[in-house]
């Protein structure tokens, strides 16, 4: 097994669904309800950050570039990375819940 | 049969011998007690409940009995027994009653996960059902003595048991809880009602149970269908206020008053997800049970209307 470097730069940081979790949403107008199945979690989201992990579901890595870019297509939230902090702020929470983590894309895991 | 159709001497050698077999809604209690305030308790508050044949099936066997030994005879304490094994501390003989009722709870809520079962009272008019979930001493059992001698049917006062299959609500229509200030509101409320005598000093004060309307314990089979889930609050002097509350964190925050939610898992979460879809959700402030019944009374005429 080969284990690459933890890529911390906050620019180059990768990000993807944690492949261990399995999402089970509800919407009440705008508002989430989240279950996670292997923890037995539930989470109540906000659409902004409902959105951001919704980014992650279809399985892709995104950087913190991508995610705004995804944003603003998938979910018309639109907004310059200077004053993305909000945003970087949901990410680094969905990262302490587990539910999405670091990603490595050369490293063969 | 009925509990009432036994003499006190017959229900007493069933409860000192083979058991007593008590229906209340979907299950089936053998009861197995030589303490005299059971038997008292029970006979005034099931009057109305069948009594299972010998070869049913039952679903949980108890026995509340005295403890042996020095106990016995110095500050006698009961304890509760299932299956043989003892879940809870033994209590003062005082306390014989009550601690029967919270040992049938805990029986339901440690075991029925058939549905999900929320710590929640349940009244029902008209088929559809109100959820009350609370957390003690917000006013949940008081609010529903008072709607059930008011026209609605009580379904439940501690445990509202969902259909993991389509939702509906069962009904146990077993005695209410009532503690403290909350038996003397009742009774000025509904003098009609009966009670069971109070025990002083438990751990939740001074409680007694309320009986079950009769004819609610007759329609038990009916169940009903949630339309509202409204979290009630007991506010001293409090003008009644019934306000929308969001769906999110209301199925959060019953999740949160589940018993087997985290049992569940995904069916727990599909069934509160459905459940809290189908229903309006408020915050009730109240302070007088007679504003309640209104409010109550007027969320069933609108959603008819």
């Amino acid at each position: 097994m080969t284990v690459g470097l933890p890529n911390t730069c906050p620019v180059l940081a990768v990000f993807r669904l944690n492949p261990l979790v399995q999402l089970h949403w509800r919407d009440f107008d705008g508002d989430w309800v989240l279950f996670e199945a292997l923890s037995g979690q539930t989470h109540q989201l906000d659409a902004v950050t409902a959105a951001v992990l919704m980014c992650f579901e279809s399985g892709a890595s995104l950087s913190r570039p991508d995610l705004l870019a995804t944003l603003a297509i998938d979910f018309g939230i639109t907004m310059p990375a200077t004053e993305a902090a909000p945003i970087w702020a949901v990410l680094d929470q969905l990262a302490a819940l587990g539910l999405v983590i670091p990603h490595t894309p050369n490293a063969a895991v | 049969m009925l509990l009432s159709d036994l003499s006190p001497i017959e229900l007493g050698q069933r409860l000192r011998g083979a058991g007593l077999a008590l229906r209340t809604g979907p299950f089936v209690f053998r009861i197995h007690s030589a303490v005299p305030a059971v038997a008292e308790g029970l006979s005034l508050l099931y009057a109305a409940n069948s009594l299972a044949s010998d070869d049913e099936f039952v679903d949980f066997d108890l026995r509340l009995d005295w403890v042996h030994g020095v106990r016995r005879w110095v500050r006698p304490q009961v304890q509760f027994l299932f299956d043989g094994e003892s879940p809870f501390e033994p209590l003062p003989a005082d306390h014989a009653y009550p601690l029967l009722e919270w040992a049938m709870n805990w029986c339901i809520s440690a075991h029925a996960h058939q549905g999900l079962l929320l710590h929640a009272a349940v009244v029902e008019r008209q088929g559809l059902a109100v959820i009350l979930p609370a957390p003690p001493g917000s006013g949940k059992s008081t609010l529903c003595s008072g709607l059930i001698n008011r026209g609605w049917r009580l379904l439940s006062d501690e445990v509202a048991m969902i259909s993991l299959s389509d939702g509906g609500v069962t009904a146990l229509a077993r005695p209410v809880s009532l503690k403290n200030e909350s038996l003397e509101v009742i009774r000025r409320f509904a003098p009609e009602s009966v009670f069971n005598r109070v025990s002083h000093g438990t751990v939740k004060g001074s409680v007694t149970h309320m009986r079950a309307p009769a004819e609610h314990v007759r329609r038990v089979a009916e169940r009903a269908w949630p339309r509202w889930v409204v979290f009630p609050r007991y506010i001293a002097g409090a003008e009644p206020a019934m306000k929308p509350r969001p769906k999110a964190g209301s199925m959060v925050e019953l999740g949160r008053n589940a018993f087997n939610y985290m049992v569940l898992g995904q069916q727990g979460f599909d069934a509160l997800g459905n459940l809290v879809t189908g229903c309006d959700c408020y915050d009730f402030h109240y302070s007088r049970l007679d504003d309640a019944v209104v409010a109550f009374d007027g969320l069933l005429q609108r959603a008819l209307a």
